[in-house]
């Protein structure tokens, strides 16, 4: 059966293989400011073309980790190092932490659990469990975090307060 | 990590024998590159559904379970073998495929443009929410205590939060246990063999329907759909349910073309698959076989008819059984309220679905590139130039599953509270891609322009 397709080193089929090869350069780069494909190709596949030396430097989970999900990683992971065994942590709303951070899905349970493991957390407005809570995290405006013990130096009434009042000032009006 | 990479070749190779010797028992007779590419993709699905089976039998999850699920598999589907040898002995003879310099240039490109995926898959850890927070969340607890029916269900701390995630269609979270079993820390690495291969089976098919040059420039075309490509990074369960929809319903279509039965049964195979990927598509592949009655009838008779279809919805009801019913009631202390979610039909939720469909999704080329604006114009001037006068089956068929899974998507963002235009009905575009590419390739300005193609080319070397 014949394909009617040229052989390997055929005239024609060169001429096409130029023309794909030139149509998908074009493609790529004509009008970069208005073309999606190229938008697509430069935020998707070039640029990690770019870094992909630094990243395969860095291989170890923990890294990766951090390449990815950068500051919530940390943010999980220096809170958990702190905790007790004994202690049940208050996730702050997420209205709070978006006042230093863009994302804050980790104050989500399901996702702390998957960073950290089984420790006792207690979502900031569960009202049958919040009273099990006995620490709670502050950030600092320069960039701090801080986490407050129950009976420690901080009030915890108004660290709730601060939470409550995010929580109220970026509720959506009806 | 070079113990998880010879122990990924080793289960890669074991589903690709699942998946090839289902093939041969269904007599599913393709092109090899096209019968290669499936075979893994089917066994990647028969393999989770093995490794569930030894769950229910309480055997627990290791590096010996995810292997031996599949060699028992590979065994027993083995027995007899005379079948499958005379199966295996014909793929070898098929004729030789010889590539031209521009399928070469197009590989080329396409394996540009997949690298980075593939090494993403590798490298980045699980980004997406609703994969951290059930996917991977259950699948990183079942390989730590060595089962599916994990803490994450009874943990107090997780108690009335656990939400629908952790209780979606298994066949990502089952492919998270099995690559996460063999040492890769975060799994998803089978993200990479299912595109890979989903690629490998779209490369093939569209050569099959258009002069090779067209194909592949459409290829590239399908390859650089940003969200499409943005999914085979990112796990999910929309690639994965996409890639059995659509072959499914592709070897369908196939089949009525070309009046063989047992590539009906290889759709049935990957239908089944949908169903074990999402939850809702055992609904819609209940109502796409339902379309496609009167086209099977006019191929077979009314007993045959009824007797594939009585046997592939029975299939797709039990593998979605399986999960949702026997799973959740026998074995898990807890189950999803799904009544919860249903929100009955309402005109006017249904017109601002469509509204925000429209609106939002389809009209982004930053999701779709020039898809659906190519689409739109290919099929409109195609009208234009043939009159509407004959309306060819490669062009009818993939128009009734891209025009119904696309009614049925918009009837499931209706009645279902969780299901969000941006977000699930977005990701529930994927399956109608192939399909819109399909018809593409079918349309009659691009079969002219294949005749035209061909006829060049092929008087260079005649």
């Amino acid at each position: 059966m014949s394909t009617g397709q040229p052989s390997f080193f055929a005239a024609k089929g060169l001429i096409l293989a130029l023309a794909l090869l030139l149509s998908f350069l074009l493609v790529l780069n004509m009008e970069p400011d208005h073309n999606v494909y190229s938008k697509w190709h430069e935020k998707r596949i070039r640029i990690y073309y770019d870094v992909l030396d630094k990243y395969n430097a860095r291989l170890r989970p923990d890294q990766r980790m951090l390449e990815r999900h950068k500051y919530t990683y940390q943010i999980v992971q220096w809170i958990s190092q702190r905790l007790l065994p004994t202690d049940t942590l208050m996730l702050p709303p997420a209205e709070y932490v978006m006042n230093f951070y863009p994302d804050a899905y980790w104050v989500d349970q399901r996702i702390f659990y998957y960073f950290c493991g089984p420790i006792p957390t207690v979502m900031y407005g569960d009202s049958l469990r919040a009273r099990s809570a006995n620490v709670f995290v502050l950030f600092q405006p320069e960039g701090g975090i801080s986490i407050h013990r129950k009976g420690g130096r901080t009030n915890v009434d108004s660290i709730l307060t601060v939470y409550h009042n995010e929580r109220s000032n970026n509720r959506p009006t009806d | 990590m070079g113990n998880a990479f010879g122990l990924m070749f080793i289960v890669v190779a074991l589903e690709f024998a699942l998946g090839l010797a289902m093939l041969g028992r269904l007599g599913v007779r393709l092109s090899r590159p096209m019968t290669l590419a499936l075979s893994v993709i089917s066994g990647m699905f028969i393999h989770s559904l093995l490794l569930f089976v030894t769950q229910l039998a309480n055997i627990p999850i290791s590096v010996s379970s995810v292997v031996l699920s599949a060699l028992v598999g590979v065994v027993a589907l083995h027995l007899p073998p005379k079948q499958l040898v005379a199966y295996y002995a014909d793929l070898v003879r098929l004729p030789r495929w010889t590539l031209t310099m521009y399928d070469v240039v197009t590989l080329g490109i396409g394996a540009y443009l997949l690298y980075i995926s593939v090494w993403a898959t590798f490298y980045w850890p699980v980004t997406p929410f609703d994969a951290m927070a059930g996917i991977d969340l259950v699948a990183k607890a079942a390989v730590k205590e060595g089962t599916l029916n994990c803490s994450i269900y009874r943990d107090p701390i997780l108690a009335g939060h656990l939400s629908n995630q952790p209780f979606y269609a298994p066949f990502a979270m089952l492919q998270q246990v099995i690559t996460r079993s063999i040492g890769f820390p975060f799994g998803q690495v089978w993200l990479a063999v299912l595109s890979i291969s989903f690629y490998t089976f779209m490369f093939t098919f569209l050569r099959e329907r258009v002069h090779p040059f067209i194909a592949d420039v459409l290829w590239i075309f399908f390859i650089m759909i940003p969200e499409l490509y943005g999914y085979t990074l990112l796990m999910q369960t929309d690639f994965a349910n996409a890639v059995y929809y659509s072959i499914g319903g592709i070897l369908i279509i196939m089949a009525i073309e070309q009046k063989k039965t047992t590539l009906l049964w290889g759709g049935t195979l990957f239908l089944a698959g949908a169903a074990w990927s999402r939850s809702e598509s055992f609904l819609l592949v209940g109502i796409m076989l339902l379309t496609m009655l009167p086209w099977l009838l006019r191929t077979w008779t009314l007993r045959q008819v009824v007797q594939w279809f009585v046997v592939t919805g029975s299939i797709v009801i039990a593998v979605f059984a399986l999960w949702h019913v026997l799973w959740f009631r026998l074995y898990l202390p807890v189950r999803p309220d799904t009544a919860a979610e249903l929100i009955g039909f309402d005109p006017a939720r249904f017109a601002s679905v469509t509204g925000l469909m429209f609106e939002d999704v389809l009209s982004d080329v930053g999701y779709w590139g020039m898809t659906f604006y190519g689409f739109v114009a290919i099929v409109v001037v195609d009208a234009i130039y043939t009159h509407l006068k004959r309306l060819r089956w490669s062009i009818a068929l993939p128009t009734m599953w891209i025009l119904v899974t696309f009614v049925m998507l918009l009837i499931i963002g209706t009645i279902f509270a969780s299901a969000v235009v941006d977000q699930t009905l977005r990701r529930g575009l994927f399956k109608i891609l192939p399909f819109i590419y399909m018809l593409i390739a079918g349309t009659t300005i691009l079969q002219l322009a294949s005749r035209r193609l061909r006829r060049w080319t092929s008087g260079g070397v005649q």
